[in-house]
């Protein structure tokens, strides 16, 4: 059994103070009387006397006695070792920047640390926590440097940021309230003065680092042309050489020298060969290798297939205007993906053919608003449509739901068919509008295409940032894709509802293949705040109490001492009742 | 005598000053006594005739009866008294119970009666019991040049009547100054105290622990004149329980004393002697008559 709190022990001092008590006021005082004869049948004193001789006496005292040796021992808190101690989760700082060093990395410092500790913990529970972009747990609890060092092995540190507080939140969680918390990382707290639980241990050191913090690609028939943004994160200036190789045959087609200031950021350009395949932009190396390449592939645009069917030429001349301005659109009258008409569609389109309908009402009334959007809508993004007259009859009401209104008149609609087709409504007078003479036409077309490409097959970006989520659109009928990670894993993702999203976990190239196609995106480290090793640290911050560690795996006593003492007190009062009833008598 | 005695004595006696001692009711007074006695004696008064029997004073032969009827009768004339008073004091310790106020109590109305009866033309005396009954000296004068009246005897006075006889003055007035704690037959001790006895007063004095004694708990009883001791608990019931015992061992005694013609009060020695020594009861019952003197 195990005492939480022994200088409750200190309680066992009334148990004499209690007997002497007892005793005391129990024992008789001499009186003289005149005689005896009139006391014939009184009754000896069942609380005491000063001969502790009959049994009912000392049982009393012997209950009291037990009954506060019993609260004391509640008051101390007792527990019995039921099972192992509470848990000790470890909460793993997932960035990228732990991988800064080499072999001396914080990483790997922090692996050996953890070896170390755990050996000296055989019997421990542990549960480790991977910070990245959130919180995970990669696995069960486990017992033991060996069983530590496989989840260790594991631990990559590839993420372009460390979620910790949400996984100081799981681990307090889903450790309770005897959990051990140890946080392993680069940098220090935010606040030094950690409290409770946790125990904030960096492995970070402070040096200069060179880092790729953005990279873009535009591929368009005219020019294959690269952005990259470099950063010096150090103290003092740097030149340095950012070179574009070819993935394939490693040729660097450009290279620039770049002199960078103390903090500074450049961005260099470069202009590629047409059909320049997948290229890296590349650094040399230095503290932090993870950041030193950025891969770019081509960007392949999807084209949008409009067809337009409208009577009203002012308004199909603005349509075009405003198609023109995207080059995603291709005006076209065959197989179209959107069909733009100022009549009513047919009741049966394509699956893959959305249609907008703009209703011209002859007789409109202008609105100056102000106007409703539903901005979680994907047309509603960028608009303003402040200063903007939009003229439209109040009746018939549009069918659909409204995703822009104004008072309670719908001005654009949207219904959803059945084989996941769109069919919009934009109701307009434009004679006696300004839209689409504002800024807002323009980009209300251009997310209208952007709406409708985003459901054409094909991925949404094809060069990512690590981390980021990967949505790749499927023709119908395609059951599960194949997905080809820069590691050279491969697995097999489901579909549902024709999309399909893949994690870029790692930087490189990916590749998700199915029967008919294969599509392939690049995922770089772009990550300012983890290329900057400047704030990085070594310390340990925080102490665990070793108490509440132990009562993790104790169950507590107290309770049934509790309970004890009330039984005895229970017995106590009807002893002693019973012998006040035969005293009375 | 002890110093504290002597002033107990004394308290008695001032407060006996504001007594007499009242003659008992149908004893005429005489010439030569101060009453006359209800049976024939030697005073002048002519009372009856019998017939002469041997061994007759031959001086009180009535001649000229014999002359007129050739009988011998003797001439009874009514005795002539003069009312004496005997006090007879408890002299066991618990009648000097350690830490009450019985012996002053006690000594107190030892000299109060005797004052009284003093003051009343009664000639008294005291008798101390102890191994048996004894007349306390010089008792037959004033309280304050009485001997020693030592309360220290552990016999009771139901036991020392069984030592030597005690010799009360015929047809006198006897008092018993006692707590009557102690088993003996009533009956039997005021039968023989009333022999002969013109009157019979019982004063038990009880101290006020005797009367209500204390709820202390847990107590160790010490009999003050056996030794023997008894651990009670001493709780409102008990004290109760001692109280009806006690009333039930009064009412005995009341019975006893009617029986015998006896007058029985009850005094608390605390009340007597705080309360200026007022005895009521005796006044009531014609034992004392308040003097204007």
């Amino acid at each position: 059994m195990i005492v939480t709190l022994p200088w409750a022990l200190l309680g066992m001092l009334a148990l004499p103070a209690l007997a002497a008590i007892y005793l005391l006021r129990s024992r008789s005082r001499p009186r003289q009387v005149s005689s005896l004869m009139l006391w014939v049948d009184a009754t000896r004193a069942h609380e005491g006397g000063r001969i502790l001789k009959t049994l009912h006496v000392p049982l009393l005292l012997v209950l009291e006695l037990l009954a506060a040796a019993l609260l004391v021992l509640a008051s101390t808190d007792p527990r019995v070792q039921a099972g192992s101690a509470g848990p000790l989760m470890i909460v793993l700082d997932d960035s990228f920047s732990m991988q800064a060093g080499g072999d001396d990395s914080p990483r790997n410092r922090a692996v050996r640390t953890l070896e170390d500790f755990l050996r000296d913990e055989p019997n421990t529970p542990v549960q480790f926590l991977v910070a990245g972009r959130e919180p995970q747990l990669p696995g069960e609890r486990i017992r033991g440097a060996a069983r530590a060092a496989e989840v260790l092995a594991r631990w990559e540190c590839l993420s372009p940021m460390s979620a910790l507080e949400p996984a100081l939140t799981l681990a307090a969680q889903i450790g309770g309230p005897h959990a051990r918390i140890l946080v392993m990382t680069d940098h220090a707290p935010a606040d030094p003065d950690v409290q409770g639980r946790v125990v904030w241990r960096a492995f970070g050191r402070t040096c200069p680092n060179l880092a790729i913090v953005h990279a873009a690609r535009s591929t368009d028939p005219a020019r294959d042309r690269c952005l990259v943004e470099v950063a010096n994160f150090a103290k003092r200036s740097r030149q340095v050489t950012v070179s574009v190789r070819h993935e394939e045959t490693d040729w660097a087609p450009a290279q620039q020298r770049v002199a960078l200031g103390p903090g500074g950021r450049q961005a260099v350009f470069f202009d590629l060969p047409p059909g320049s395949g997948m290229v890296r932009a590349v650094l040399p190396d230095d503290a932090l290798g993870f950041d030193n390449e950025a891969a770019l592939l081509p960007q392949e645009t999807t084209p949008v297939r409009v067809r337009l069917a409208l009577s009203n030429e002012p308004l199909a001349g603005a349509i075009r205007r405003g198609l023109a301005a995207d080059g995603r659109a291709r005006i076209t009258t065959r197989g179209p993906h959107l069909i733009i008409t100022d009549r009513a569609p047919a009741e049966t389109a394509p699956r893959e053919t959305w249609t907008v309908q703009i209703v011209v009402d002859a007789e409109a009334e202008a609105f100056v608003g102000p106007y409703v959007l539903d901005r979680s809508h994907p047309l509603c993004a960028g608009l303003d449509f402040g200063g903007v007259i939009w003229a439209a009859a109040k009746t018939p009401p549009l069918p659909g739901t409204p995703v822009v209104s104004v008072g309670n008149v719908a001005l654009v609609t949207e219904t959803r068919r059945s084989d996941e087709g769109r069919h919009l409504r934009l109701r307009i007078q434009p004679d006696l509008s300004n839209l689409v003479r504002s800024t807002n036409w323009p980009v209300l077309v251009w997310n209208l295409l952007a709406y409708r490409a985003a459901h054409l097959p094909g991925l949404e970006r094809v060069n990512v940032h690590l981390g980021s989520d990967v949505a790749l659109v499927l023709p119908p009928d395609v059951p599960e894709v194949e997905v080809l990670s820069p590691d050279g894993r491969r697995r097999r993702v489901a579909v549902h509802q024709r999309r399909v999203v893949i994690e870029a976990a790692r930087p490189g190239l990916y590749e998700v293949r199915t029967e008919s196609a294969t599509h392939r995106f690049a995922a770089s480290a772009l990550a300012p705040s983890e290329s900057d090793l400047a704030a990085r640290a070594t310390g340990e911050w925080g102490q665990w109490d070793p108490d509440d560690a132990a009562r993790g795996g104790q169950r507590p006593l107290a309770w049934i001492a509790i309970l004890a003492a009330l039984g005895i007190f229970v017995t106590h009062l009807a002893l002693a009742g019973r012998s006040v009833k035969e005293r009375t008598a | 005598m002890d110093r504290p005695s002597r002033d107990y004595l004394l308290a008695g006696k001032r407060a006996g000053a504001r007594y007499a001692m009242a003659a008992p009711k149908g004893a005429p007074l005489g010439p030569m006594g101060t009453h006359l006695a209800n049976r024939p004696g030697s005073s002048l008064e002519f009372m009856d005739h019998r017939a002469y029997q041997p061994g007759d004073d031959l001086r009180r032969i009535d001649w000229a009866a014999y002359a007129r009827t050739d009988r011998l009768s003797i001439k009874l004339y009514r005795q002539e008294i003069n009312p004496h008073v005997d006090i007879l004091v408890d002299g066991s310790r618990s009648m000097d119970l350690e830490g009450t106020a019985k012996a002053k109590a006690t000594l107190g109305l030892v000299a109060l009666l005797a004052t009284a009866a003093d003051r009343a033309g009664f000639a008294h005396r005291a008798w101390i019991g102890a191994e048996a009954w004894e007349p306390v000296p010089n008792s037959a004068a004033d309280p304050a040049a009485w001997g020693a009246m030592a309360l220290d005897s552990a016999r009771n006075p139901g036991e020392a009547a069984q030592g030597a006889p005690l010799q009360l003055a015929p047809r006198g007035m006897r008092f018993l100054i006692s707590d009557l704690l102690w088993l003996s037959d009533p009956a039997a001790v005021l039968a023989r105290l009333a022999d002969e006895a013109a009157r019979v007063v019982i004063l038990q004095v009880l101290a006020r622990d005797d009367a209500d004694p204390p709820r202390s708990g847990n107590t160790r009883l010490v009999d003050c004149e056996t030794r023997q001791e008894r651990e009670v608990f001493a709780d409102a019931g008990a004290v109760e329980r001692y109280r009806h015992r006690l009333s039930l061992h009064q009412q005995h005694w009341h019975r006893a004393a009617r029986q015998v013609g006896a007058v029985l009060t009850t005094v608390v020695a605390e009340q007597l002697t705080e309360g200026d020594w007022e005895l009521e009861d005796l006044v009531a019952a014609g034992v004392l008559e308040v003097s204007n003197r």
